[in-house]
């Protein structure tokens, strides 16, 4: 399975036959995305929780008077929340959604290095092994000996499916509320 | 409107469109007749003349796309054709009322007003004829006496026919105002030299317009004064060169058309067209502008140097300023949309046979541009629901001694922070049981749930709801109601509906003042900032330690309980061990308390929206930035009342019915045997 075949990633790889990412660490697990999609990366400023949504939404920062939700990717991937560290940064993501690109932080631990890593280094995603949804998954390589997994932005952070887990807690939520139960 | 069927057919003529000439020719005749009161205006020629506009943009519309062939006269053509000339027939011409009328006293030196008509060189070109006012003059009085003067150029080459050389001298009988006789002259008045004097002006005041006029004041004066248009009284020649029109005549003539023309020209330069999106910057730039003013405010207090903290002060407040004109440039009147409600509800009535009376109140009511067009669709439609089902027809009408004619009004004013539109109609109001049926054949509602009124009109809300028998192709397909309340509720608002049986309904809109930026006050709730729009604040206090039932979530407020909400209690956070506070707040007719941990004071909030991910998220309307750069969300109150107040009904009726088990529990237990 070629990666041109399953997304955006290796965007403008020109020919050279690598792609350009940013590597990070989550939890013990390392992380690449394509640098096409990260905006900026920020130092971690203190975020406004915003309640009654899923705990993976880590709420709201003001980026330069835009207000911009950030998501915690490791509760995203159904693992404990992310503990602020002294490393801990958010990388500004530009996703491309239904009819706009949407500005979303995730909370990283920490970001290594921007690497460039041979097309043919990159392997698809193994069905089984990982202990996180094989779509998320653009395909797994090795940098510097390390096992890293390349991350599909656009499955794993898609505007349409995040809005749509968002819709089911906040309505519960106020449905709960509505009929007087203490949440 | 008459000038403008005019302009249309001139155009027209420019461009050969013969069918558009043929057609607006027909109607002019018509309007020119309205226009010399020889035609009444009644309600067939209003709805007669409607549809020829109707038709006339149709054919321009033709033209536009296909020019070179003609308009294809179908039958709506010849229908409007025939009608327009059934009204054509003229009667004695108004040229004849023009001469001078036997009956007038003779050109008597004082019961005269004398008009001095110099028209503008260009009157032809702008499509006007001298003898159209004359006759329109005829109307006021009679023409005692009238001289036309044509000045002719010194040779025949710089003679052009379509320059107008005249100028109309005149003595009028009459006992219309000086504002009506001016009126005759309205529309060449800008560009034509029009003096009317008064009867029995002095002399001074014909020799002030003697000097006004071109040429040698004398000769003017001599041909007057053969015209018997100077008062007699006064021989000895008053010196000629008035350098001014003397004050106390010339001014008076000069007043209805001066006036008028002032009013135009304040007319013509109070507004400027502006682009939207140029607004919109200059209201994002004032919001950039309230927030840094917010932290430099906070830094000055932190310096706490008084001078520094006073010229923040100065300067934070004249930003308030500069924030409340920035936004009022946005406000435009709500007749934008009224305006266009005459010639709906006359067309809808007239297709169901009713006689409707429409009453537009508060048409000058300020609202946000941008709510305008999103306002306006639910607006028309609600409407024409009231007409279609609302307002009976005639005869039902009069049977329960109704007057036959329905009223419908559209009325806007302003309510603690908010717009409010109401739509009332004086129908048969709304049918409660008619909507509950519905609602239970659609299987919109539970059974055995016991509905307030309130709650049974909101049914109509729901999607696919629709009572009306027949679908007709006003309303009824019931695909209209929920659409109506998303766009509302789009724009923050809220919709609410009164109704009395037999004497008709409300649908009241309540929509935020503006998107933009609001006073707000900054409470906090477990560490995080949060904001409350100001003008939905009533008051704030300390949270009671009595008079509360914490059981219901509600509070003794003075002489009633009101419900209350613990934003902490919501927000999923732990209780509080530190004294709360409750802030009092109000939509509309509605009241809830909000308990929040501390409160900190007014703040200035420039609103951002949350975006799509948030887009299901209730009680809060969206978020803005703070004087240390960190987002603040802004709860959204009128959600969070309804909030309160729905849980309340509910939790009184479950501690009822357990208070009412319990007791039958009691008395089961005091009868059983023992």
């Amino acid at each position: 399975m070629s990666m041109h075949e399953n997304g955006r990633v290796p965007a403008n790889d020109g020919g050279e036959g690598v792609a350009h990412c940013v590597t990070f660490v989550l939890g013990d697990e390392m992380f690449a995305i394509s640098i096409h999609h990260i905006r900026e990366i920020i130092e971690y400023e203190e975020i406004t929780t915003v309640p009654m949504m899923p705990v993976f939404i880590r709420g709201i920062i003001n980026l330069r008077g835009a207000v911009v939700p950030v998501v915690d990717l490791s509760a995203r991937f159904g693992r404990p929340l992310s503990e602020i560290k002294p490393g801990t940064c958010i990388a500004i993501l530009s996703i491309e959604g239904n009819d706009a690109f949407s500005l979303l932080g995730i909370l990283l631990d920490g970001v290594r290095e921007v690497v460039e890593i041979p097309l043919d280094a990159i392997e698809p995603a193994p069905s089984f092994g990982t202990r996180l949804r094989s779509e998320f998954i653009q395909g797994i390589t090795t940098v510097a000996g390390r096992f890293v997994i390349l991350l599909n932005v656009q499955k794993a952070l898609s505007v349409n499916e995040l809005s749509e887990l968002a819709d089911e807690v906040s309505r519960a939520h106020w449905s709960d509320a509505l009929a007087g139960e203490t949440p | 409107m008459f000038r403008s069927a005019h302009t249309i057919k001139g155009s027209a003529g420019l461009f050969a469109l013969d069918g558009l000439i043929a057609f607006t020719h027909v109607m002019e005749n018509v309007l020119d007749r309205m226009r010399n009161g020889e035609l009444a205006i009644d309600k067939p020629l209003v709805a007669l003349l409607l549809a020829c506009n109707d038709h006339l943009r149709h054919m321009l519309a033709h033209y536009r796309s296909e020019p070179a062939t003609p308009f294809p006269e179908d039958a709506e053509h010849r229908r409007l054709l025939t009608a327009l000339e059934a009204h054509t027939q003229f009667a004695p011409t108004a040229v004849a009322s023009a001469a001078p009328c036997p009956a007038a006293p003779e050109n008597s030196e004082s019961g005269n007003w004398h008009l001095f008509l110099r028209y503008h060189p260009d009157l032809f070109q702008h499509g006007f004829d001298p003898a159209s006012f004359l006759r329109y003059l005829g109307k006021h009085g009679s023409i005692v006496h009238i001289h036309t003067r044509l000045e002719m150029p010194a040779t025949l080459q710089d003679f052009d026919p379509t320059t107008c050389r005249l100028s109309n001298e005149l003595a009028l009988h009459s006992q219309a105002s000086a504002a009506d006789i001016a009126a005759a002259f309205e529309f060449i008045q800008d560009d034509s030299e029009i003096d009317i004097l008064p009867p029995a002006s002095d002399y001074d005041a014909f020799v002030a317009l003697a000097a006004r006029y071109g040429g040698s004041p004398e000769t003017h004066l001599a041909r007057w004064r053969e015209a018997g248009y100077l008062p007699s009284a006064v021989s000895t020649a008053p010196p000629v060169q008035a350098p001014m029109p003397s004050l106390e005549a010339a001014p008076m003539q000069n007043v209805p058309q001066e006036k008028r023309r002032s009013v135009d020209r304040v007319e013509g330069s109070r507004f400027i067209r502006i682009e939207a999106a140029k607004l919109d910057a200059l209201i994002n730039r004032v919001g950039e502008l309230v927030i840094s003013t917010a932290s430099s405010r906070m830094r000055a207090k932190q310096t706490a140097d008084s001078d520094m903290i006073q010229a923040v002060e100065v300067l934070s407040q004249l930003v308030e300023g500069i924030r409340d004109d920035a936004l009022n440039l946005r406000m435009v009147p709500i007749s934008e949309i009224f305006n266009r409600f005459p010639r709906m509800v006359h067309d809808v009535s007239a297709r169901l046979g009713k006689e409707i009376e429409l009453d537009l109140v508060g048409a000058d009511t300020e609202i946000d541009k941008s709510m305008i067009e999103k306002l306006t669709d639910p607006l028309m439609h609600i409407v024409r629901n009231a007409i279609d089902h609302g307002i009976e027809d005639a005869e039902s009408r009069l049977a329960q001694g109704k007057p036959a004619r329905g009223l419908l009004r559209l009325k806007a004013y302003h309510d603690t922070g908010a717009i409010v539109v109401d739509i009332s109609d004086d129908g048969r109001g709304m049918n409660k049981a008619a909507i509950l049926a519905k609602a239970q054949e659609r299987g919109l509602l539970a059974e055995g749930r016991q509905l307030s009124d309130p709650e049974v009109y909101k049914l109509i809300f729901l999607p696919g709801f629709s009572t009306a028998e027949q679908v007709s192709d006003i309303s009824g397909r019931g695909v209209g109601m929920d659409v109506v309340r998303r766009n509302i509720e789009a724009l923050r608002g809220e919709i609410e509906i009164l109704s009395t049986a037999g004497q008709g309904s409300t649908l009241r809109i309540r929509l935020p003042l503006t998107l933009a930026i609001i006073d707000g006050f900054h409470v906090e709730v477990g560490g995080s900032s949060l904001v409350l729009p100001l003008d939905m604040m009533a008051e704030c206090m300390d949270m009671p330690s009595q008079q509360i039932s914490r059981e219901t979530r509600q509070i003794w407020l003075r002489d009633t309980w009101i419900p209350y909400i613990s934003l902490r209690e919501l927000f999923s956070l732990p209780p509080s061990d530190e004294p709360e506070y409750v802030v009092v707040a109000q939509f509309g007719q509605t009241t809830a308390g909000i308990i929040v941990d501390r409160l900190i004071g007014d703040i200035q909030a420039v609103i951002k929206p949350l975006g799509s991910l948030f887009r299901s998220l209730r009680g809060v309307s969206g978020s803005t930035i703070m004087g240390n750069g960190r987002l603040a969300l802004i709860l959204d109150i009128p959600q969070l009342i309804q909030l309160a107040l729905k849980r309340e009904d509910r939790l009184v009726e479950q501690r009822q019915a357990s208070l009412t088990e319990h007791s039958i529990a009691l008395a089961n237990s005091a009868t059983r045997p023992i």
